[in-house]
């Protein structure tokens, strides 16, 4: 039932990005890469504090196609954590649809396993608001030698989760000062299971056309879809962003 | 659009009042950490008399009692398939969700239907779930039946009660835990706890929120050597065996039980009402 249920969605998904841009747009040859690197403090009340590094490699092609990149580093254990790959189609036709196809890996090597995630997703961005919406397949990897291949799928141990965002976006001060709200069950290196979320607090400091600075809070509760919310994680985060 | 807001927003409302669910513990609920400080003064359970293989002991979850829901005829229907005797089934273990949203009448149903079963030489041993938290239900479910976490040994067994029904163990219940895994002496180790680590469909509500923490205790149940890991709150029958370890959510009290033989080792198999 539940893959039926999302079979249309995923037909209508594909049948879009496989839509060619006008000629018009396709004329615009415009590249624009984007590096991300960011600190995160992360307190899970059950394991206690962790800190990351991490860093996401963004090249939008013709203000439409992206393929992003992105690597996160842990500290306690100290190991690659989680890794990514991502291509996009957004703003389709002046709609704010957009079609996302990712592939993530979150490794837990201290654990003998890892989690490959594959992420076909729709946005939604249009004037304040940001939504997306999928299915996320997550893939259990507990054989040692495979925990590094990010294309590893048993079919024998995945999961069907719903994968969703509700964000709104407010740009003040001539777009100096972005602040972002969204609850969702997923981040760049997370993807949650449909009976929680995520919300997050964003602020971007655009400092001149290239560079901008962010800090975003994030709060996990546990427990949220049947009412019984307790703290699960607190996050923050302070990096710097470099487009050229 | 102002419509549609305002339909969204009774349609979630009336959704809550519907269930009789606890629309504050979207945001706020009874915290495992005070749990633990609880129990730390509360008797755990123990089991009376000898035990030695062959024997079995079986599995139920998700019972929700409450006034309307007929769960006398399940709880009839359930004594009438135990096997009794000294290598019949000697204990149940009930894995959450014992009553639908936390009312002091609804646990001492519960227990009532308990001591029924208990009435037959079968011990019955409980964890709490989430609707059980529900309406401030902890303190009800402390007074009518006592430690949400314990352990215990029933003859070769390592019994291991987790409550989980907040959807993390927090440090205190998780550092407990890892004490009672290692130091355990029994050949055989079961745990039993309220949510379960996988999600078999889209819409299911598995609630262990970071995978990090749920990884991370599976991978303490198979270093430790636990041989079944018990767990409710789907409603439906699932098992996957990872490094020894098996993961069986047990089906819904409705439906059916899971029994558990020890004899030479752990075998289940799952038993549906007809």
């Amino acid at each position: 039932m539940s893959h039926r249920l999302f079979f249309w969605p995923a037909l209508i998904a594909v049948t879009l990005a496989a839509a060619p841009l006008s000629a018009e747009e396709a004329g615009t040859r415009v590249f624009r890469q984007t590096v991300t690197v960011f600190p995160q403090l992360d307190l899970q009340r059950s394991l206690g504090p962790d800190v990351y590094l991490r860093a996401i490699y963004e090249c939008l092609a013709f203000g439409h196609f992206r393929g992003t990149a992105g690597l996160s580093l842990s500290f306690t254990p100290f190991t690659i954590d989680g890794y990514f790959l991502e291509l996009a189609a957004d703003d389709l036709f002046g709609t704010g649809l957009g079609v996302h196809l990712k592939a993530m890996g979150d490794e837990y090597p201290e654990y003998g396993r890892a989690a490959n995630t594959l992420q076909p997703y729709l946005v939604w961005r249009y004037a304040f608001v940001d939504l997306a919406f999928g299915v996320a397949w997550r893939f259990l990897v507990t054989d040692p030698n495979w925990l590094w291949c990010l294309f590893d799928y048993d079919p024998f141990m995945v999961e069907a989760i719903f994968y969703y965002k509700i964000g709104f976006v407010f740009e003040l001060f001539d777009k100096a000062w972005t602040i972002s709200v969204s609850l969702s069950n997923q981040d760049e290196f997370y993807v949650g299971n449909f009976g929680t979320f995520t919300l997050l607090i964003g602020n971007r400091l655009t400092l001149d056309e290239n560079w901008s600075v962010f800090f975003d809070f994030i709060w996990r509760p546990a427990g949220t879809i049947a009412l019984t919310a307790v703290n699960s994680d607190f996050i923050f985060r302070l990096g710097g962003r470099l487009s050229l | 659009m102002k419509r549609s807001i305002r339909f969204t927003v009774l349609s979630f409302v009336a959704l809550i009042l519907s269930c009789n669910l606890d629309g504050w513990g979207w945001l706020f609920s009874s915290d495992v950490d005070d749990r633990y400080a609880d129990n730390q003064s509360l008797t755990a359970p123990t089991f009376a008399g000898p035990l030695s293989e062959p024997f079995s002991f079986v599995v139920i979850a998700d019972t929700h009692v409450f006034p309307g829901n007929d769960t006398s005829s399940y709880f009839m229907d359930f004594i009438n398939q135990l096997i009794p005797g000294p290598n019949g089934d000697r204990f149940v273990l009930v894995c959450g969700d014992l009553v639908q949203d936390g009312a002091l009448a609804d646990f001492q149903t519960y227990a009532d239907e308990a001591a029924d079963i208990e009435s037959l030489g079968v011990t019955v041993y409980s964890v709490p779930g989430n609707h059980d938290l529900y309406n401030n239900g902890w303190p009800n479910y402390r007074a009518v039946l006592g430690p949400s976490m314990y352990t215990l040994a029933a003859g070769p067994v390592r019994i291991v009660a987790i409550d989980s029904a907040n959807g993390t163990l927090g440090g205190p219940q998780r550092a407990w835990l890892e004490g009672v895994l290692a130091s355990r002496a029994e050949p055989y180790c079961v745990t039993f706890t309220h949510m379960e680590f996988f999600s078999e469909g889209i819409t299911e509500t598995q609630q262990w929120t970071d995978i990090n923490e749920a990884y991370s205790l599976m991978h303490l149940f198979e270093t430790s050597g636990v041989n079944i890991h018990l767990t409710g709150h789907t409603h439906s029958y699932f098992v996957r065996t990872i490094n020894g370890t098996t993961y069986l959510t047990v089906p819904s009290f409705a439906h059916g039980f899971v029994r558990v033989t020890v004899s030479g080792g752990v075998s289940w198999e799952v038993i549906y009402f007809s």
